[in-house]
């Protein structure tokens, strides 16, 4: 019964947010273009992406990532060394003062563990990220096609 | 006289000494490049010989006589994976859009590195995200593992922080002839455009 009422609860975050992500503002930083790939009902894992710039005199960091939509949300680097692809974890995130944080596919992005119920293309789910100055934010992140490789 | 004996023996330790170095730097990058795909000279036969049996995603075989008959397109990935993974099958399935009717003389084949979580229910609902042609395939993790093999494909498990694990992977698309040998490689950097042609000038000549 939780069970079906957090799913529940995270359904209707899903469909009641707002249609467009459009940017959002915390202190100096400005972070846009929040989008992730849609995947299958059953998928355990998923990839956002979004840029962070900085307008501020001040670097900040990201300290934490979260969504209800995830158990898990952690900065993940794609490499590519010769003809392997490899993933790993970024480590803290700062963005430098006139600066701008770019994830995209291929390179950087938010892997999302445990997934509960998958992300369905055109929804969307509310993103919280921690920086260390700016503080707690929270980014609407618009599904896109499972192969997109940019918002819209 | 002496002297020239002193320069030849001079002459001779450098020459040595370049052999010497020459083949550590040649050791050293044989050392740490992976197994990689390099093993993709053109006309390597992948099916010939080769003995693994998998599943499709439908839980029919798959062996390597199903590499002939037909170019085919192979995509190694897992679906755990959400950014690369992604980014190659739609990279196939815009190139299937581009060869418009001509798609349904090609073969498009995912081939798992991650048979443990990779069921064949799984890869036929994730396969059919991008385009219903390509063709999920699986199976017994040694038998994946001899496919891969066989394939010149690398995979390796890299275990994550937070628990569960990643697979690093050969991430280049090879594209067979209908004699099942390796023709040449896609890669998404180039417009879907680009991976159609190849294709295309491949189902002309076969």
């Amino acid at each position: 019964m939780r069970l079906f009422l957090s799913a529940l609860a995270v359904s209707i975050i899903m469909i009641t947010s707002v249609a467009h992500a459009a940017e959002v503002t915390a202190g100096d930083l400005v972070i846009e273009q929040a989008w992730a790939r849609a995947t299958t009902l059953s998928a355990k894992t998923g990839a956002t992406y979004l840029a962070v710039r900085n307008t501020g005199s001040q670097p900040d960091r990201i300290l934490f990532i979260e969504t209800p939509v995830a158990g898990n949300a952690v900065a993940h680097q794609t490499r590519q060394e010769g003809d392997v692809s490899r993933m790993s974890e970024t480590g803290p995130l700062s963005i430098s003062p006139g600066g701008t944080l770019e994830m995209k596919p291929g390179a950087m992005h938010i892997m999302l563990m445990e997934l509960s119920g998958g992300l369905k293309v055109g929804q969307q789910f509310p993103l919280t990220i921690t920086f260390e100055k700016a503080g707690k934010v929270e980014v609407p992140v618009k599904i896109g096609k499972p192969g997109a490789m940019g918002s819209e | 006289m002496l002297n020239l004996r002193n320069i030849r023996f001079v002459l001779w330790m450098l020459v040595g000494l370049a052999v010497g170095s020459l083949a550590i730097l040649v050791w050293q990058i044989a050392a740490t490049e992976p197994q990689r795909a390099g093993t993709i000279e053109p006309g390597r036969p992948m099916a010939e010989g080769a003995n693994w049996s998998l599943l499709d995603e439908a839980g029919r075989p798959f062996t390597p006589a199903d590499l002939r008959g037909r170019p085919t397109l192979l995509v190694f990935g897992f679906t755990h994976c959400p950014d690369v993974c992604p980014t190659s099958l739609s990279y196939v399935a815009n190139a299937l859009q581009a060869l418009g009717p001509q798609a349904e003389d090609v073969r498009s084949v995912f081939l798992t590195v991650d048979p443990e979580r990779d069921t064949a229910q799984v890869m036929s609902e994730y396969t059919a995200l991008f385009d219903e042609r390509i063709l999920g395939v699986t199976g017994k993790p040694e038998e994946v593992t001899t496919a891969l093999k066989s394939l010149g494909a690398f995979a390796r498990k890299a275990p994550l922080d937070g628990g569960g694990y990643n697979v690093d992977h050969t991430a280049s698309m090879l594209l067979l002839d209908a004699q099942g040998r390796l023709r040449s490689t896609l890669d998404v950097h180039e417009p879907a455009e680009v991976a159609a042609e190849k294709v295309r000038r491949l189902l002309s000549t076969s």
